[in-house]
């Protein structure tokens, strides 16, 4: 258990700093690929809740350490972000399918979006210091998303030699259920 | 109470979630994320200087197509040569002119002196309307706010806007933020303001109408705000909008340091030639 709190851990800082020191580097379109968010996405979907809020605290820190930008507060944006799959994966894209999949990216991707400029008004209204954090095209933004996510999606098919993966483990005992019922 | 399918242990990770969440928001709120950014970035910034310079390395080398790449060289070539003959040019005017003015002030300009302090680009920010970099040093090396930074060439590159311990943040020039005083090369008034326009453009304001300007002048910053020497070059006129009905004439700048290129800056940090 420790082990993979580690590599939680590692992950998150690791892709933190690359979103930060080093795809800032990049051209179009490459720019738009925000890895964190992505792998953000995946582990809130493919595993438990505690890991997604880990990774995103961690991802988070690393980002604001190291971004310009004084108005992004991208630890508390992550974590919001897995409140709000978590819920929809359970409550309304609670199906398993790859569209499911690809609608909790988007939504992802335009949460943080939002969230975004929420704090970056709240923030420049009270503070005359305004340093905003880049706004790649948010188009390209998703479908790098959906891009991951059709990847993922793919590796988990074959890795996990299931047909039919979980959305989301949140609600395990639920989902364990409902699996139990049909298999058995 | 916490045994399996009952509401408490369903609600858990909410319940931790939501604690961390708010635990968030409390160091938000109470004042503590300057002082975690601290150790945080004191931590990372040496595993960042070499993920940037792997970043910068990489985002060069997807220039791949063989034509395209002799081109952006050629270019590449050209604008340094422009670069260097527009400092040098900058260089020659200050020289002419300190030769001209009274010995005080040529022993004044003599006894005053600027250290630069090297420092990476570890990260950035650029947008059409916003551009500003993170460099890897901060206070503990001497770096304050309002200081300039300049790049290999000696173009200036903007102002320091934020500081912690160990990064600053530098605003560039087109920064729609940023506001410069500056002058035209060989002119000891100020002039007026170099305001930034975004997409690596910037306007030079309140310019008054007796002040000679015209297309390819050189403009220089203005030595009058505190932190920021004078004869920095900020870049070259490309068109002068002014109406003899206005008390002030408008000039469209071009920075000449190339926010796209740059990965290593020089911070100019006033004081004593002496303390080199």
């Amino acid at each position: 258990m420790i082990l993979r709190w580690l590599v939680i851990l590692l992950l998150g800082v690791c892709f933190g700093l690359w979103d930060s020191t080093v795809s800032i580097w990049f051209p179009f379109p490459l720019n738009c690929f925000v890895l964190s968010l992505s792998a953000l996405v995946v582990v809130t979907i493919f595993s438990r809740r505690e890991w997604a809020i880990l990774f995103a605290v961690i991802t988070g820190f690393v980002a604001d350490a190291m971004l310009p930008s004084n108005a992004g507060f991208v630890t508390i944006r992550y974590i919001v972000i897995v409140f709000v799959l978590s819920f929809l994966s359970e409550r309304i894209f609670a199906n398993r399918s790859l569209s499911g999949m690809l609608a909790l990216g988007s939504i992802a991707v335009l949460a943080n979006r939002g969230i975004l400029v929420i704090f970056e008004w709240i923030k420049f209204a009270m503070s005359p210091l305004r340093i905003p954090e880049a706004h790649p095209t948010i188009i390209a933004e998703i479908m790098w998303m959906m891009i991951v996510l059709f990847v993922s999606y793919l590796l988990f098919l074959t890795f996990t030699k299931r047909f039919l993966p979980l959305i989301s483990r949140s609600s395990d005992r639920l989902l364990t259920r409902t699996h139990r019922d049909v298999y058995v | 109470m916490s045994g399996e399918g009952s509401p408490m242990s369903r609600f858990r990770p909410w319940i931790y979630g939501l604690a961390m969440l708010f635990v968030v928001l409390l160091i938000v709120i109470a004042g503590f994320v300057k002082p975690i950014r601290n150790i945080l970035r004191t931590i990372l910034v040496p595993i960042a200087r070499q993920t940037s310079y792997v970043g910068s390395v990489l985002a060069r080398s997807f220039h791949i197509d063989p034509d395209a790449r002799a081109s952006a060289e050629r270019i590449a070539e050209l604008e340094a040569r422009l670069q260097t003959q527009t400092v040098d040019y900058v260089r020659l005017q200050a020289l002419e002119e300190e030769n001209a003015s009274l010995l005080a002030q040529a022993k004044f300009l003599s006894d005053r002196g600027y250290r630069t302090l090297g420092a990476r680009v570890i990260s950035r920010s650029i947008s059409l309307r916003h551009a500003s970099i993170t460099i890897d040093r901060g206070s503990v090396d001497g770096v304050e706010i309002g200081y300039a930074a300049v790049s290999e060439n000696g173009l200036l590159v903007g102002k320091v806007v934020n500081i912690g311990n160990r990064t600053a943040v530098i605003r560039f020039v087109s920064d729609v933020e940023s506001r410069i005083a500056a002058t035209v090369v060989n002119s000891n008034v100020v002039s007026g303001v170099v305001e930034g326009r975004g997409n690596g453009v910037a306007h030079f304001t309140l310019v008054p109408q007796e002040v000679e300007l015209a297309v390819n002048d050189v403009i220089v910053t203005a030595g009058s705000e505190e932190k920021i020497p004078r004869n920095i070059v900020i870049g070259l006129v490309n068109d002068v909008e002014s109406k003899p009905t206005d008390p002030f004439k408008n000039a469209v700048i071009e920075p000449l340091a190339l926010l796209h290129h740059i990965d290593i800056v020089s911070v100019i940090i006033p004081g004593p030639a002496e303390q080199l």
